[in-house]
């Protein structure tokens, strides 16, 4: 008895236990790697653009088969009146219903995030299959679907690629890894600016590839050779995109906000005005302390740098005395206090406080913050900003001098 | 004797902890807290556990005075029969009626993170179920799983907090008090139900199997509960900051964002399987004082023929009681004062009658 009842009791377990409610089998999946938005063409509505990965193409054809191996993804493209209703809109062309888990990028077009972003994050952030940890990344000067278009050669999977390209800024600090996540923290603060990646779509000379446009996995689009480039950083003004530093301006953002994590600094040789040095940073360290002096506001920003020489352009410089180490770390300080501050002049001319000054005067002045608060507007833009860098030379390399023709 | 079992004092202590902990820390609560408090959240844990702990304190020292009753059959020998009988149908009401907001808040967050296609009622049958297997096993059953129950989930939550340590920052905290201290207490308030939690101790008392020592399962259980809470709380604001108060599950959400050497990520589903477990003991233990507190009020012999009626009760109370997730919030906190007048102020008022009518054993404690 008391076994058949167990018997019954497995049986049961076959009701329970098949699973989720809604649960789709992995081939009947839409997997989508890259998500992005553009404004669309009707007014008033958004363009989605998705990269489905085709699970099949994953498993490695031979790359020395040659032909066009690298495409493991499909690109879709839909427009709605939302971008939840746009991408549920795309599933009429797909024929699957898309899954958002797998998304490490979300890309946004120029004119989108001159709109405002606030007509995609919320979508991001509210629907239970997004991660907010992707990274968001707003396309300079062009659209997001031609972005996720854009075959490239480092994965098959284009998008991470591009996902691979934004973990590789911290190699040159030139640009920003923003996740979505960061930009929601800079969205709620009062003051702080958010700030997001950028990349670039490079069009290669049309002459010798002309013609030789690939095509996509369904045949209809043709591909023009195209490269993507990831730099620079786009300003945000709550969620409207309001202007652009440059390479030199987003590494002085890095250093005021402690992210620098590597990169090469150039100074002139102290020997040789023409001849350059190449030093890489391996490690830096920032502080924000804002200050009140009889009623006046003043940020100082201390920044510690440390890093080694990688290169000489072969000159006199004797890098095996320490005098001449001191010189270049003098010169390497006035390099990035140069990038510091053309950060901060460009962020006072967007009035964009990108940096979290605000955040760091409230945190050391709540009294005065509150005064202060509503008036940031103004302030931000006169403010006072001191800049006092720290930066070390500790080690020259495998060789002292550069090999040198005798006289 | 409507129950055999008897529990000991550190099994009394579990289940006290597992009660409190599984929808204050990792549930809706340090969000609701956040609201109000912001940075300074982790004053008005530690508020919260003072008053934890004095409420605890009050239903011990009431409970102690009749060693051998339950709630039910002391009101009636302090109050006089019918006003005793009232107070015993408030309870339970009480028992009830609290325990569909876990419920449904179980079947809520298990649909908004993990399964929105699915009926809620499947998360609610499934989640009752279970605890009415374990109402009709008896208490010595529910607190015997709780034993492994507890020290499992505290791990989960452990490792959890540790997973998120690269990403917290410690100057989400400051400055403190920046609006005063009013936000604080504002904090504090919207969480008095759930540290007075201790009240289910008011069923639990004639089924301690020793009288002694009594006073330690308050102030034992309520110290691990203020650490594991500051925990919860701490970890959520250090890594999320302001966005905490936008999100009502803010642990579900921060164990999301982990991300260890791009290896360890997406870890929610231990989220799950530990917010299942600890669920499932708070429910069954409010669904076991239900149940008992009625067959007492009702002079039944037995009170097993009642689990499987309140099981359908609740599970349609749960889905009937609140038409969508807002409407839940809101009652959450509208009911708030309601649910401290039965959990604090009237064992208080019981207390100081038994002492002026001299009921009850005077010894008390110890």
């Amino acid at each position: 008895m008391k076994i058949k009842l167990f018997l019954v009791f497995l049986i049961l377990h076959l009701f329970v236990l098949t699973g989720c409610w809604n649960r789709v089998e992995l081939d009947r999946r839409a997997i989508v790697a890259g998500f992005g938005a553009d404004k669309a063409e009707e007014e008033g509505k958004i363009q989605v653009t998705v990269q489905v990965v085709d699970a099949g193409e994953i498993k490695a054809i031979p790359l020395a088969r040659g032909g066009s191996m690298m495409n493991a993804v499909t690109v879709y493209t839909g427009t709605g009146f939302t971008a939840f209703d746009a991408f549920r809109n795309l599933s009429m062309v797909i024929g699957e219903k898309l899954f958002l888990s797998e998304v490490r990028v979300l890309v946004v077009g120029e004119e989108l995030a001159r709109e405002g972003l606030d007509k995609v994050i919320d979508f991001y952030e509210r629907d239970h299959e997004p991660n907010i940890r992707d990274y968001l990344i707003v396309v300079k000067g062009g659209e997001a679907k031609e972005v996720l278009e854009t075959e490239l050669r480092i994965n098959k999977i284009w998008a991470y690629g591009i996902d691979s390209m934004i973990k590789t800024t911290m190699a040159h600090s030139k640009a920003p890894a923003t996740e979505i996540i960061d930009f929601l923290k800079a969205v709620e603060s009062k003051t702080t600016a958010p700030v997001a990646t950028v990349i670039h779509v490079l069009r290669k000379g049309n002459e010798e590839n002309a013609g030789e446009g690939k095509s996509n996995q369904d045949g209809t689009t043709a591909v023009q050779p195209k490269e993507l480039k990831v730099s620079e950083t786009a300003v945000f003004r709550h969620y409207k995109l309001t202007g652009w530093l440059d390479e030199k301006e987003s590494r002085g953002l890095l250093w005021v906000t402690g992210k620098v994590k590597s990169g090469i600094i150039v100074v002139s040789s102290p020997e040789k005005e023409d001849k350059l040095a190449a030093i890489e940073i391996i490690r830096a360290k920032s502080k924000i302390k804002p200050e009140i002096t009889d009623g006046n506001l003043i940020i100082n920003i201390d920044v510690w740098e440390e890093g080694n020489l990688g290169e000489e352009q072969p000159d006199t410089m004797d890098v095996s005395k320490p005098i001449v180490l001191k010189e270049l770390e003098e010169r390497k300080k006035t390099v990035i206090e140069d990038e510091i501050s053309a950060a901060v002049i460009k962020a006072q001319e967007l009035n964009a406080d990108i940096f979290g000054f605000g955040e760091a005067v409230r945190r050391k002045y709540p009294r005065e913050w509150k005064q202060l608060e509503d008036q940031w507007d103004e302030i931000f833009p006169t403010l006072e900003v001191n800049i006092a860098v720290d930066a070390k030379i500790r080690r020259t390399g495998k060789i002292t001098k550069s090999a040198e023709p005798k006289p | 004797m409507l129950e055999e079992g008897r529990i000991s004092n550190r099994q009394a202590a579990f289940l006290v902890i597992t009660t409190i902990l599984s929808t204050t820390s990792i549930g809706f609560l340090p969000s609701m807290i956040y609201q109000e408090a912001a940075q300074d959240s982790w004053i008005s844990i530690l508020l919260l556990t003072v008053y934890g702990i004095v409420v605890g304190r009050i239903i011990m020292s009431l409970g102690m005075r009749f060693p051998d009753k339950t709630i039910v059959e002391y009101a009636e020998i302090v109050t006089g029969r019918i006003p005793g009988k009232i107070i015993g149908f408030l309870y339970v009401l009480f028992f009830l009626y609290l325990n569909t907001f876990p419920i449904r808040f179980f079947g809520e967050l298990s649909i908004t993170f993990f399964m929105p296609e699915t009926p809620l009622v499947f998360f609610l049958i499934g989640i009752i179920f279970a605890a009415a297997y374990a109402v009709r096993s008896g208490l010595e059953v529910i607190a015997r799983a709780n034993e492994i129950i507890l020290p499992v989930s505290l791990t989960i939550g452990i490792i959890l907090a540790i997973m998120l340590f690269p990403q917290m920052e410690i100057k989400n905290f400051i400055p403190m008090l920046e609006k005063g201290i009013l936000p604080v207490f504002k904090g504090t308030y919207v969480a008095l139900v759930y540290f007075a939690e201790t009240i289910v101790m008011v069923m639990f008392i004639p089924y301690l199997n020793t009288t002694r020592r009594t006073r330690g399962i308050i102030f034992k259980s309520f110290v691990v509960i203020s650490l594991c809470e500051l925990l919860a709380v701490v970890s959520t604001i250090a890594v999320l900051g302001e966005l905490a108060a936008r999100i009502p599950v803010p642990a579900i959400f921060a164990a999301r964002l982990v991300s260890l050497a791009e290896l360890i990520e997406r870890v929610e589903p231990l989220f799950l399987l530990l917010w299942v477990i600890a669920v499932f003991v708070k429910v069954s233990v409010f669904y076991y004082c239900f149940v008992l507190a009625t067959a007492q009020w009702l002079n039944l012999k037995e009170y097993k023929a009642l689990v499987l009626p309140a099981g359908v009760l609740l599970t349609v109370l749960s889905v009937v009681l609140w038409g969508n997730i807002a409407d839940l919030y809101e009652q959450m906190v509208k009911l708030v004062p309601y649910f401290v007048f039965v959990e604090a102020v009237l064992p208080l008022v019981l207390l100081v009658a038994a002492c002026l009518r001299g009921k009850g054993g005077t010894a008390g404690e110890n």
